[in-house]
């Protein structure tokens, strides 16, 4: 798939599943605009298909998903495969919040949702600046 | 749709609730004229109205929280735990979130779970599942009133269980339900269900039943004050077409309390104001206050400061409800005995305050009083300027344009370009003020605050400022 430039900078963002909890992503949201990202921001209780469906409509160059409801376990895998179906095999996948319920150390969490196929994965409390420096660095 | 500010007639009303009675199987044991006679047989000191009545009289606000267990049995034994142990003079039903979404279903495989657990597997009392003669048996259990506590796009069926069964306030509040409580509905669906709840309200009214509704426009956590409170200014104009008498107006404090206190005075002068503009001449009207945090403190002696400083904003602002978040909302949901906590704390602090005068200086409140009422003004006025007058044509319209805008909204259909900050004091500016319609006035005075504080840090004011105002109070200070 071609991506010029621009489109690399488009991306995708939303908080999967059926929690409506926003704060966090609006925040990266208005610091990744301010950094000259186009945002297509799909709010929350966003489906696995809408992510898709979007980042194929925007040409996005990635999709990042937030979850705070403890829930990233099942709601997360299959995202990286409906996206090769979909023709997006280049496309990065970023994962933040608080991804599980109790205290898993976050090595082995990070190493779980990369497996599913997640470029990066974050804790809770990461700056923006650390998701611009990452995106910058990834989409090159 | 007809989606302009007119009263539903009563056919209207009557077509709309056959469907709506219809949505669950309890739905047919909602009786208007018996729960009209119920609530009239009601004492006073279990109504909502005239408790609060009663807290405006003695200058005196009571504690309110969420309280809200999957079963009959466990939901009397924690009311009546907090009114014996907690002292509460207000208690409130918090719905479960499957309710919410209308997931009658889910909720009632929820409740067969709590029972065979033995404890409570939902984050709520189910209200429409137990039905009305479920809560007939809470509110005959308790000596206090009991106000429903949810936001949903679709509160209809909820509202008719919950009213019929007893309650005698709820929380239906279109503009925060659609922007932070379902992410899919289109407003002009939730200004209709909200609409027919409003219009049940005025009908308990029309029988001589008082209900208490309330408004509070957005979760106001990092919000400057005029944004919500533009956002409750034209709901209550809605509230009040439909015959809804009785109002709390619920504002998020911050802990600036110049600000806070001129965010309560300048609702209550403005809200008079529309009233007489619009021809609603007997609204009462009460407030609540809650100290709005993004993240709760989880130190112990933190949570109980934060307990004491909601306490002493409610006694600031003249609020006759003190809207407080337990002791232990960074863990979860709370125990029985954490709420009880929680409102023994609140009831030493207003007990020591009740009696007491204490102001906020003067000039500073006046100052931020006055820079209050133009920002909502200009908002409000456009909004009417958008709908030639209607309300509810001018609402729909200025959230699409983001004339009453959110930061925080979770429908994707909002701009959410405004964004606010806090400058030196703690008070809470515009850093980015989107599509509101202010005056170069008001702009000019945002900006100098802002650059204020960006010369007393020696950097401009960022992402990072954002997140460092936002978590500030449960780290313990106003601003870093």
């Amino acid at each position: 798939m071609n991506r010029d430039k621009t489109s690399k900078r488009t991306l995708v963002t939303g908080v999967i599943g059926e929690d409506v909890h926003i704060v966090g992503i609006r925040i990266l949201e208005y610091a990744l605009g301010e950094a000259g990202f186009k945002i297509v921001s799909l709010g929350s209780q966003v489906s696995q298909k809408e992510f898709v469906e979007a980042a194929i409509e925007v040409n996005a160059g990635a999709i990042l998903v937030s979850s705070l409801s403890g829930h990233a376990e099942t709601l997360v895998p299959g995202l990286r495969d409906r996206c090769i179906e979909a023709g997006l095999n280049d496309i990065l996948l970023y994962l933040g919040g608080y991804l599980q319920i109790g205290e898993t150390p976050w090595e082995e969490t990070e190493k779980k949702f990369k497996a599913w196929g997640f470029n990066r994965i974050y804790p809770p409390g990461t700056s923006p600046g650390k998701v611009i420096t990452d995106l910058k660095e990834d989409l090159m | 749709m007809d989606l302009r500010n007119r009263k539903l007639s009563e056919d209207e009303f009557f077509t709309e609730r056959q469907e709506v009675l219809a949505q669950w199987k309890t739905g047919k044991e909602v009786d208007l004229d018996e729960a009209i006679a119920f609530h009239k047989s009601l004492p006073p000191h279990k109504v909502c109205v005239p408790v609060l009545r009663q807290a405006k009289a003695q200058g005196e606000s009571y504690a309110i929280t969420g309280m809200g267990k999957a079963t009959v049995e466990e939901q009397i034994e924690l009311l009546t735990y907090i009114e014996k142990e907690g002292l509460a003079n207000y208690l409130g039903t918090t719905v479960d979130s499957f309710s919410r979404q209308n997931h009658y279903q889910e909720a009632e495989k929820g409740i067969a779970e709590s029972m065979k657990k033995g404890r409570s597997t939902l984050n709520g009392f189910p209200i429409v599942n137990h039905g009305v003669t479920g809560f007939r048996r809470v509110i005959e259990a308790v000596q206090s009133p009991i106000s429903m506590r949810y936001g949903a796009a679709d509160p209809r069926l909820i509202d008719e269980i919950g009213y019929a069964g007893g309650h005698t306030a709820g929380a239906e509040d279109a503009l925060m339900d659609f922007w932070h409580h379902h992410s899919k509905v289109a407003l002009e669906t939730v200004i209709a269900t909200h609409r027919y709840v409003h219009r049940l309200i005025g009908y308990y009214e029309e029988h001589g039943v008082p209900l208490c509704a309330s408004c509070q426009g957005l979760y106001g956590a990092g919000v400057p004050p005029s944004l919500p409170m533009a956002a409750i200014l034209v709901q209550i104009l809605m509230m009040a077409e439909q015959g809804v008498k009785h109002i709390r107006y619920h504002i998020a404090t911050h802990g600036h309390l110049p600000q806070d206190v001129a965010t309560a005075d300048v609702l209550r002068k403005l809200a008079r104001e529309y009233y007489a503009r619009f021809g609603y001449h007997d609204i009462e009207d009460f407030l609540s206050v809650s100290f709005s945090l993004v993240q709760y403190p989880l130190e112990p002696g933190s949570a109980f400061a934060v307990v004491f400083m909601n306490t002493l904003m409610a006694h600031l602002c003249g609020a006759q409800a003190n809207d407080i978040r337990t002791v232990a909302e960074a863990k979860g949901i709370p125990t029985k005995e954490d709420t009880a906590y929680t409102f023994r704390t609140a009831k030493f602090m207003e007990n020591l305050l009740k009696t007491q005068k204490i102001s906020v200086d003067p000039h500073d409140v006046e100052a931020e009083s006055r820079m209050v009422e133009q920002e909502v003004r200009c908002i409000v006025d456009k909004v009417l300027e958008f709908g030639d007058g209607d309300v509810v044509v001018g609402t729909i319209r200025a959230v699409q344009a983001g004339v009453l805008d959110n930061p925080f909204a979770t429908n994707p259909t909002s701009p959410c370009k405004v964004m606010g900050i806090k400058d030196k004091g703690g008070a809470i500016r515009y850093l980015n003020h989107g599509n509101l319609p202010f005056t170069n006035d008001i702009l000019t005075f945002h900006k100098e605050k802002i650059e204020e504080r960006e010369k007393k840090q020696g950097k401009k004011l960022d992402y990072d400022t954002l997140v460092s105002d936002l978590l500030a109070v449960s780290r313990g200070v106003l601003v870093e």
